[in-house]
């Protein structure tokens, strides 16, 4: 990778980016900052890496570069050598200055990661309509470009660090901190920790693998959303596509979701991460080779976490190219006979298609349960924040083409969804008789709200707690139950298109409950499963996402709760047939997680002692 | 030699090695001929007081006393340090080479001549070959991983600064032991075992059939295709070549340093990162000390696992295989009433792995039928070669694991080298056979 270094000379002729290393770079409320656009195995037609400009909130940089969220610290553990902090400032005129593409300057390394880092961040926070905390006690992230030599990155919340880690490939050094898509994977874990804490305790087969999926999914979108990225998937010689170009136009008959998939999407699986080689896992090649099929989890090799969110990853893909086909034909004008369209509308259109999935994913975080998460609750959650927002999906229909997509894997929206809509029912409306018999989620009765007050409802957790407290019953919690306010976050939201915008507070509740094995039938109509002591202590946990609009409603309640007698079987079963009982609740740990994965090995716990 | 058909008795004998494998299996005949296999000959710590050579060669000569000077066979189930270092001892090893054995059984990932014989089926010679590359890979990390505890290890806490140590040392290459191992397969007749395949035992112990449960190969088993061939090929090299290019540097002053004249001189870190280095060194402990447990099992599991049929009687010895070597044979004996059979039956169980947690699969346990209470008729015997406080840094993971030492003195009848006192030398079982 060091032999494709970009040299000064090169430098000096590519006119934009060096412009820029010397000019004020902050402008308004962004800043612009040059990054690799996938990884240094994507080059361009002169055998460059491919790098894009991509804008990032403006903030006054300390060397390092150390902003208020994020702290690069150049560090090297394998070899005890710290490297000097990347300057930020031209140090002659203290202007703010970027760094050009040097594969082999760690300024420009320290650059690379610091931008996809701060770019995820204010993704999410876009997406969710307010600031996104780290799940750390400080609020820098220290991010680690050479952490050391070593194939693997990761993020360790004990450390509160995001470390990266390189080694001697095949063709020079590869470091990982300059991987598009691996920089974005482990920011996604560090933000999806600090939105959704109890992701990573052990629950349901489909929670154990919705970390690694999620983070995949974001990753996958977040490089498709690059416009560079999208323009050489449609003109490199895999594809086979510039056949198809006719002075810069392409034919979009030829651009079928087959074809996408088989040529342009494969193609860029083959390019990417190649020098990572089998130290990380290939999201993207994994996923695409599996075909949609509703018999999944019979198979044996879809109870392994990390190859059960290649199902997730493999939907959104598909979704993806399905809304792309769309965008594309919608483009063509087939009624003149001119099916050509653009290359560069073309290549847009992926990128806006992969920009808004990219929203909806990650979005649907606060439509989601507290805790026990499964693929059903996810796709309800990711269209009913959609349709909030947006309520047409005539258009472009991402909703119709993620629910027929999910559906051919077997994924349906939540049993507690509408049927009709697949939405989480809205509490506000007057419920559908149809529905209402469905569940106890579908059942809302009068809730109380006595001298609750809106403004406090937004900031303060006890105020949310007395909602809970008088609504107990009406929201169907444990009043047995250990109960806390997880969380506590008002939103604004901006429609992705009209701006509109909507206010929401979004509040996560838990609930603990401690029984012995013996009690669990009695108590809670929950079965022991075989084999368990009477006297084992188990931690029942439950949880409520409540939801207010504007006005101090609830809106949603999206529960799992400790009571719900089948959903604890079932789970309670997997939990003991995997041995987490006698190996103790551990949360997991991202490094071991990635590990396990690029080595595709297999949990054993029940054979362990 | 002539020898009655049947053995009518067989001995077990397991040396005080400390944390290792030793055993000498004997089957008496009754013309007063016996047959003896050698399995395993190594330790990576011996108790207090008891000195390395000085016992490898006191057993080897015990060895050539108990046999008469023949020794029907050796087997070396893995390339671990802890059961083959003995044979890198120069004294030890010329007793036992003098003792002429006529089969040597390895796994068969150990065969020397797979990357080479080019006649054999390619397939299967390619994926031994890549194999082999992940092997000799992961023993490369280990090298690296112990030189960067070396170089770096006083900054990591000391039980992880030990951990590694301690599996680091284990897993290096030990290409004297190796060389040996072949020059005796050279002299004798060498067996590269897999799952099902002869052992060249057959014609040597008459009356005695002798399975090979384990390793399975690549085409036998998905999960240790997956794990071993398409992932580890590819994980290892690359992880060796990312330790080794620190390894080079002997020293603090002479570190390799990716990006000269970008460095901090030691005094001047500045304050505000004198928190986090020390966090990054630490994770950088646990990364190594992950890594090496990684390689360890996946070394344990191209363990070879024989079971001996004689008479009424089974042992069996699977070495240091877990789950991942063991789910081939379990699988197979679902569906197949006489494996199952054989292992229910099994009468001497050599504890997997120096008791540690993950080597006595639970679904293998819960197979065996002579476990009971002591009043159990054939009550299930249990060996176990091990040494508290050598591996394992947590409650959990010490070896021996607490809950299996206690499930076989519960439900086993129990021989622990932990139980020998000074001065002997090793515990003896003695099954009439019928």
């Amino acid at each position: 990778m060091a032999n494709v270094r970009t040299r000064s000379s090169d430098r000096r002729k590519s006119t934009s980016v060096e412009r820029g290393s010397r000019e004020p770079a902050a402008v308004g409320r962004t800043r612009k900052m040059l990054v690799i656009a996938q990884d240094p195995s994507i080059c361009n037609s002169s055998g460059q890496p491919l790098t894009a400009e991509i804008e990032i909130p403006a903030e006054d940089l300390s060397p390092g570069p150390r902003g208020y969220r994020v702290h690069v610290v150049d560090y090297d553990a394998s070899s005890g050598v710290l490297y000097r902090p990347a300057p930020f400032r031209d140090p002659k005129t203290g202007e703010p200055m970027v760094h050009p593409p040097d594969l082999e300057s760690p300024d420009f390394h320290a650059q690379n990661v610091y931008a996809l880092v701060m770019r995820t961040l204010a993704r999410f926070e876009y997406a969710l309509g307010r600031h996104v905390s780290w799940k750390i006690p400080g609020h820098q992230i220290k991010v680690v470009p050479h952490a050391f030599a070593d194939a693997n990155a990761f993020y360790s919340r004990r450390d509160e660090a995001l470390v990266f880690g390189y080694f001697p490939g095949r063709k020079g050094m590869v470091f990982s901190c300059l991987s598009h898509d691996v920089i974005v994977h482990e920011t996604c874990h560090a933000l999806l920790d600090g939105l959704r804490e109890r992701f990573v305790d052990p629950s349901s087969p489909d929670q154990a693998a919705f970390h690694e999926g999620f983070a995949d999914v974001v990753a996958l979108l977040s490089v498709f959303s690059m416009r560079e990225i999208a323009k050489h998937m449609l003109t490199m010689e895999r594809a086979g596509l510039p056949k198809m170009v006719k002075r810069g136009r392409i034919d979009t008959r030829e651009m079928k979701v087959d074809s996408l998939e088989s040529r342009v999407l494969f193609g860029l699986a083959e390019e990417m991460g190649q020098e990572m080689g089998g130290t990380r896992s290939q999201a993207l090649r994994n996923s695409l080779g599996i075909q949609p099929r509703s018999d999944w989890r019979d198979d044996d090799q879809y109870q392994e976490p990390h190859r059960r969110g290649e199902i997730l990853v493999s939907a959104m893909i598909r979704t993806f190219l399905r809304v792309w086909e769309l965008r594309l034909a919608d483009l063509a004008s087939p009624d003149e006979e001119d099916y050509y369209v653009d290359l560069r509308r073309a290549s847009e259109e992926a990128a806006d298609a992969a920009d808004y999935l990219l929203t909806m994913a990650i979005r649907a975080i606060d439509y989601c349960p507290p805790i026990h998460l499964t693929f059903e609750d996810y796709l309800t959650a990711m269209l009913t924040s959609d349709a909030e927002i947006h309520a047409s999906d005539e258009r472009f229909q991402y909703r119709k083409h993620l629910r027929d997509v999910f559906a051919e894997f077997g994924i349906l929206p939540s049993a507690c969804a509408d049927p009709r809509s697949g939405l989480w029912p809205d509490w506000t409306k007057p419920m559908p008789a149809a529905a209402r018999s469905l569940g106890p989620r579908l059942d809302p009765v009068e809730l109380r709200y006595d001298s609750l007050r809106f403004e406090s409802l937004q900031r303060d957790p006890d105020e949310v707690f007395r909602f809970v407290w008088n609504n107990l019953e009406a929201l169907r919690l444990s009043r047995d139950a250990y109960t806390r306010i997880e969380s506590l976050r008002p939103c604004l939201r901006l429609g992705p298109e009209d701006g509109v915008p909507l206010r929401e507070t979004v509040a996560e509740c838990l609930q603990w409950l401690k029984v012995r094995a013996d009690e669990l039938e009695s108590r809670l109509r929950i079965k022991k499963p075989e084999g368990m002591p009477d006297s084992l202590e188990i931690n029942l946990q439950g949880g409520i996402t409540l939801i207010f609009d504007d006005f101090g409603r609830l809106k949603f309640g999206i529960a799992n709760r400790i009571d719900d007698a089948s959903a604890q079987t079932r789970r309670l079963q997997e939990l003991w047939d995997h041995g987490y009982f006698s190996d103790g609740t551990q949360a997991r740990r991202f490094a071991a997680m990635h590990r396990s994965r690029a080595l595709g090995a297999s949990a054993h716990a029940k054979e362990v002692w | 030699m002539a020898t009655t058909r049947k053995p009518h008795r067989v001995t077990l004998r397991t040396y005080q090695v400390g944390f290792g494998d030793c055993f000498l299996l004997s089957f008496h005949y009754a013309s007063a001929q016996s047959r003896h296999i050698l399995i395993d000959f190594g330790s990576m710590k011996f108790p207090r007081g008891v000195k390395g050579p000085e016992r490898y060669l006191e057993i080897a000569e015990n060895i050539k006393k108990v046999s008469g000077g023949s020794l029907t066979a050796i087997v070396a189930t893995h390339r671990h340090q802890d059961h083959i270092a003995g044979f890198a001892s120069k004294e030890a090893a010329q007793v036992l080479a003098s003792l002429n054995p006529k089969v040597v059984i390895q796994p068969w990932t150990e065969d020397p001549r797979a990357e080479m014989e080019a006649e054999e089926p390619t397939a299967v010679i390619q994926k031994r070959g890549s194999l082999r590359l992940a092997l000799s890979a992961m023993q490369d990390f280990a090298e690296s991983a112990l030189a960067e505890v070396k170089r770096r290890g006083d900054r990591y806490p000391r039980s992880i600064r030990r951990a590694v140590e301690i599996i680091g040392e284990d897993n290096i290459s030990n290409q004297k032991a190796v060389r040996k191992l072949v020059e005796l397969g050279d002299q004798g007749k060498a067996a590269y075992v897999h799952f099902g395949s002869k052992t060249g035992l057959e014609r040597q112990l008459p009356g005695v059939k002798v399975h090979v449960l384990g390793p399975p190969t690549l085409k036998q088993t998905d999960r240790i295709k997956k794990q071993v061939q398409d992932h580890a090929t590819e994980f290892w090299p690359l992880q060796a070549a990312a330790a080794r290019f620190h390894s080079g540097a002997k020293s603090k002053s002479k570190r390799q340093v990716l990006f000269p004249g970008f460095e901090v001189p030691a005094h001047r870190i500045p304050p505000e990162l004198r928190w986090i280095l020390p966090r990054l060194d630490h994770l950088r402990g646990d990364q190594l000390r992950e890594l090496v447990t990684i390689l360890d099992q996946q070394m344990n599991n191209t363990s070879v696992i024989l079971l001996f049929e004689v008479g009424n009687r089974r042992l069996l010895f699977p070495g240091d295989a877990q789950i991942e070597n063991w789910s081939y044979a379990l699988e197979q004996s679902a569906s197949n009433p006489k494996l199952a059979k054989l292992l229910s039956e099994v009468d001497v169980y050599k504890v997997g792995h120096h008791g540690s947690r993950n080597a006595t699969p639970k679904t293998l346990w819960n197979q065996f039928a002579h476990r009971g209470k002591e009043d159990q008729p054939n009550r299930l015997r249990s060996v176990l070669s091990t040494l508290s406080g050598v591996h394992g840094h947590t409650q959990k993971g010490k070896v021996p694991s607490h809950s299996l030492h206690t499930a076989l003195e519960s439900d086993t009848a129990l021989q622990s080298t932990q139980d020998l006192r000074k001065p002997s030398l090793f515990h003896e079982i003695d099954l009439p056979v019928n």
